[in-house]
């Protein structure tokens, strides 16, 4: 008999790696200056001084990569949220672990402290965040009480923002304002959030056969065999981890980490060592996207790419709630 | 092989449940938990399975807690009354689930695969077998958490109520794979039973809990009688018939 987990594997797997090329290529070739895509192939191996060089090297594959990393990033703490809470309604940014981020991120910037000091202290109001929702209860706990703390959370975050946003001088309003909505224009960076990513992928895997074990809930876990304080205590940190990430590059982008993994699941996708690499490529997918059409719609003015996400994300969640209930 | 009780007290924060309960379950014994309601059956099920740390229960001398998870699980499995599919799992895969502690390696093996769907054929889940766990009956995933505890086929199988939500014929049927299994594999089980009756025709031990402290553990013909039962559950009961048979007085 064939093993269906290894199946989906073998023949889904490739088809998301597609998408992800196919999303990449694109943002890599549409912009303000019509690059073809024979030239932006000869420009990526040996770039040159041309101003078609720079704008690939400088300006769209680290925006690209950026927003892969970010979605990828999103799209993997949001399945793993999804395992801790036993519901599919878990997502960084509606529990307000993002909101946390955020706002310990956003005191950083006022502090004016390095900016690599950003994601570290991005990824402690994270982790108070994740703390105060999960600690509440645990896995076996009242599932729409834990989603009702979140979002409170959320709201609770959401004034420290406005408060501390108040605060700032106005010259450094807008910026700050672009980035907590959710904006890739200024990520430069986009190597270290992909080996986050990366090693994220890697360790969640590493467990992912453990995850199909604790949506049972943790009596079942427990009896399976499974340690299940342990693998809790990983999540919290590998959920905050991966949410501090994209929130530093990024801001607060929404709803990514509720939808990809739900799409996945939809296809017929079960298993958790299938689900999160296939979120991976899709989160990333979605969100190059996304940034492309945010960056193309109304140009040259730019949208923040987390209005999308969220105008996209919130019928989404809606219509998921409905359909939990029923 | 023994799963040993020395000494243990479960208590809620108002009230003592169990004081100082002690027993030894062996190999191929098979031990029925009665009780009221709330007298701590759940409870003593969870301590043994160590979901709660009590130094008091050991097996083979040494703390249920102690064990690695999967060497635990190898030893010591639970059926419990809490029912969770999670998502759109297959059934299949939440009977395979049981392997867990079985293997070393990433992916499950082959023969676990065979071995899931023969026990998910005999407990007459076939057609279900790539049915989402969460559309099931409340009677079809019992009968498939059933079948994932006997492919974790622990040394010794904690059931709480297992034949709660079968339909009548499913009961006996269940019954009876659930005895076989036991007895071809020489392993003992803790029971919580409801149904006095069954409680009689399978036990071969005893444990009654009151809710107040008091129990009573030891071989079930001694223990399950009417004046005991009667006594426990607060009703008036009475042997019928050449089987023994309770029947409630009304």
């Amino acid at each position: 008999m064939h093993h269906p987990a290894k199946a989906h594997f073998y023949y889904l797997l490739p088809g998301f790696v597609i998408l992800a090329l196919t999303s990449l290529s694109l943002s890599l070739l549409i912009g303000s200056h019509d690059i073809s895509l024979h030239q932006v192939i000869s420009l990526l191996s040996s770039p040159d001084n041309s101003l078609a060089s720079q704008i690939i090297h400088e300006v769209r594959l680290p925006r690209t990569l950026s927003a892969f990393a970010v979605g990828g990033l999103l799209a993997l703490a949001g399945a793993l949220m999804q395992v801790l809470l036993r519901n599919p309604l878990g997502d960084p940014y509606v529990l307000g672990v993002s909101g946390g981020a955020a706002s310990a991120a956003l005191f950083g910037m006022i502090l004016g402290v390095a900016g690599w000091l950003i994601t570290p202290i991005a990824f402690i109001g994270a982790m108070i965040s994740i703390l105060v929702v999960f600690g509440l209860s645990r896995f076996q706990s009242e599932q729409q009480t834990l989603l009702l703390a979140g979002v409170v959370m959320a709201a609770f975050w959401g004034a420290l923002i406005s408060l501390t946003l108040s605060l700032t001088p106005p010259m450094q309003l807008p910026g700050m304002l672009f980035w907590l909505m959710g904006d890739l224009s200024d990520a430069q960076q986009p190597f270290i959030s992909l080996l986050i990513l990366a090693a994220g992928l890697v360790f969640s895997l590493m467990i992912a056969n453990q995850l199909n074990i604790a949506i049972y809930g943790e009596e079942q876990a427990h009896s399976l065999g499974i340690n299940t304080q342990q693998l809790r205590l990983k999540l919290y940190m590998l959920t905050s981890l991966l949410t501090a990430s994209a929130v530093s590059i990024a801001g607060a982008i929404g709803f990514i980490g509720l939808i990809i993994p739900h799409l996945v699941r939809l296809l017929g996708v079960t298993d958790h060592r299938n689900v999160l690499p296939m979120s991976v490529l899709a989160g990333g997918s979605l969100l190059v996207l996304a940034d492309l059409l945010a960056r193309i719609l109304i140009s040259p003015m730019q949208i923040p790419v987390g209005i999308f996400t969220a105008l996209l994300g919130v019928p989404v969640f809606l219509w998921l709630l409905v359909r939990s209930r029923s | 092989m023994s799963l040993s009780i020395n000494k243990l007290t479960l208590r809620t924060p108002k009230r003592c449940l169990v004081n100082e309960l002690s027993l030894s379950v062996t190999t191929g014994e098979r031990w029925v938990i009665i009780g009221p309601n709330g007298a701590g059956k759940s409870s003593l099920l969870k301590a043994c399975v160590g979901l709660t740390v009590h130094p008091e229960v050991t097996f083979e001398q040494k703390a249920i807690y102690d064990y690695e998870p999967k060497d635990r699980a190898q030893r010591i499995g639970l059926l419990s009354q809490q029912s969770l599919t999670g998502f759109n799992t297959r059934t299949l895969d939440l009977v395979l689930s049981g392997s867990y502690a079985l293997t070393t390696s990433y992916w499950e093996d082959q023969d676990h695969l065979h071995a899931a769907v023969v026990l998910l054929k005999s407990l007459g889940l076939s057609e279900n077998m790539n049915q989402a766990a969460s559309e099931l009956s409340g009677g079809e995933l019992r009968r498939a958490e059933i079948a994932r505890l006997m492919l974790q086929n622990p040394k010794v199988m904690l059931l709480d109520e297992p034949l709660n939500h079968l339909d009548l014929h499913q009961q006996k049927a269940t019954q009876d794979i659930l005895l076989n299994h036991l007895a071809k594999h020489n392993n003992a089980a803790l029971w919580v039973e409801h149904d006095l009756n069954r409680a009689r025709a399978i036990a071969t031990h005893a444990v009654l809990l009151k809710g107040d402290g008091h129990w009573q553990a030891g071989e079930a013909e001694d223990l399950l009688t009417s004046k005991n039962l009667s006594e426990l559950l607060n009703t008036p009961l009475q042997s019928i018939g050449e089987q023994d048979y309770f029947s409630v007085f009304y």
